[in-house]
């Protein structure tokens, strides 16, 4: 792809998703963009581009701007983070939460397929944080900008490989029906998850504000000039008390303007106070 | 260094299970069936982990780690069924028999990794040279 093509990419997806493509990902690019032209009509990319450069339709936009999207995850990713949840973070919370309003908010933003919401839900289903939790109501609202994505964590079904990438085998057995190579969540285990299409740059208010927000390997992966509006938004979202978390290692320069880190190596942090 | 036993009748797949060990500083050593592992097992110290295909000639999988489990000291190494079986009865089976993990094949260095941390025997910083991928 030339750099002019590229740019326009790039671009396209700066001013739709606030997401940051280096150069390095071109011929990438040009390998996932090549099965939407076909699917579009175009002989090639230089046609595809051509259409979106003219007056494009909405939904051949979403397309093209979907596969340009990273949608990695896994079940229980960075055990660590995990660890800090299941042994601090929701005891406190839940010790809080029970002389208040008896409810526990979790974000799971930039949930794509749903394996760290359902790695929440089933953590706190299990020993020992069933009985941490016992009497309050803990909901997660799980929230994506691929409605792709959206719609496989809402079916809740998985291949062989995906179930295999982080979720140990007795909790695979209890949780889950299988169907030949097709492994599907339990029914029940969907009770107060609210997967919903949301796109983070358009810093919707939440009808309740977070006790915990995850946030893994998303802000990182923003322009840097539209990380500091996230952070600014993500921090209006969390409850004075309440835990972030965000992916191992990010690159995220203006953290500490609205953040201190708790665990930094584990990548959470709470508000800074003023 | 931790010392893990790969049984699986397959060449190719004992020569990608060591491969891929070795990258976690893991020392390897192979058996062919159960009673080459049982026997195995019965001469040297027990390993801290074994990777358990689970149909074999001569003694298969299920029959070695509940031979296994009963000996002495048998119950100390990590067991990780590594095969093509995926039914869910049958992982079922093999975690009643004392398996701690099940990887159904085919399977990754990423899927390897994650059951190593989980049942401890790496602990979830180590670098390898996988993380370059």
């Amino acid at each position: 792809m030339d750099i002019k093509d590229f740019d326009f990419y790039k671009s396209l997806l700066r001013k739709k998703t606030g997401l940051y493509i280096g150069p390095a990902k071109s011929s990438l690019l040009s390998s996932r963009l090549t099965p939407i032209a076909k699917k579009w009509g175009y002989s090639n990319i230089n046609m595809l581009t051509v259409a979106l450069r003219s007056l494009p339709e909405e939904s051949l936009v979403d397309d093209v701007v979907e596969e340009m999207m990273d949608l990695q995850t896994s079940f229980f990713r960075d055990s660590e983070a995990f660890d800090q949840l299941c042994d601090k973070i929701i005891p406190e919370l839940a010790k809080i939460k029970r002389k208040d309003d008896r409810l526990l908010n979790i974000w799971s933003c930039g949930c794509s397929t749903g394996q760290e919401t359902y790695s929440l839900k089933i953590m706190m289903q299990e020993s020992p944080l069933y009985d941490t939790l016992r009497g309050l109501t803990r909901n997660i609202y799980a929230t994506d900008i691929s409605r792709e994505a959206i719609r496989k964590a809402e079916a809740g079904s998985y291949s062989q490989h995906e179930v295999q990438d982080g979720l140990p085998v007795q909790l695979l057995t209890k949780h889950f029906e299988q169907n030949e190579k097709t492994w599907t969540i339990h029914p029940q285990m969907k009770r107060f998850i609210n997967f919903t299409h949301s796109n983070l740059i358009e810093k919707q208010p939440l009808k309740y504000k977070s006790d915990i927000i995850l946030c893994r390997n998303l802000i990182g992966a923003m322009a840097y000039d539209v990380q500091e509006d996230i952070l600014s938004y993500l921090a209006g979202q969390l409850q004075p008390h309440g835990y972030i978390l965000f992916g191992i290692g990010e690159d995220i320069p203006e953290i500490n303007t609205y953040f201190e880190p708790w665990d930094e190596a584990a990548g959470i942090y709470i508000l800074k106070k003023d | 260094m931790k010392r893990c036993l790969v049984v699986d009748d397959s060449h190719v797949v004992r020569k990608v299970l060591c491969r891929i060990l070795a990258e976690f500083q893991l020392e390897c050593d192979e058996a062919e069936n159960g009673l080459i592992a049982y026997e195995y097992c019965e001469k040297n110290a027990m390993p801290d982990v074994i990777f358990l295909d689970w149909n074999m000639p001569v003694m298969n999988g299920l029959e070695f780690i509940e031979k296994i489990r009963s000996m002495e000291g048998g119950t100390g190494p990590v067991v990780i069924f590594c095969t093509t079986e995926n039914d869910m009865g049958l992982i079922g089976r093999g975690v009643q028999a004392g398996a701690n993990e099940y990887i159904m094949k085919p399977f990754d260095s990423r899927i390897i990794r994650t059951k190593l941390i989980q049942t401890g025997i790496i602990p979830a910083n180590l670098k390898t040279g996988f993380d370059v991928i």
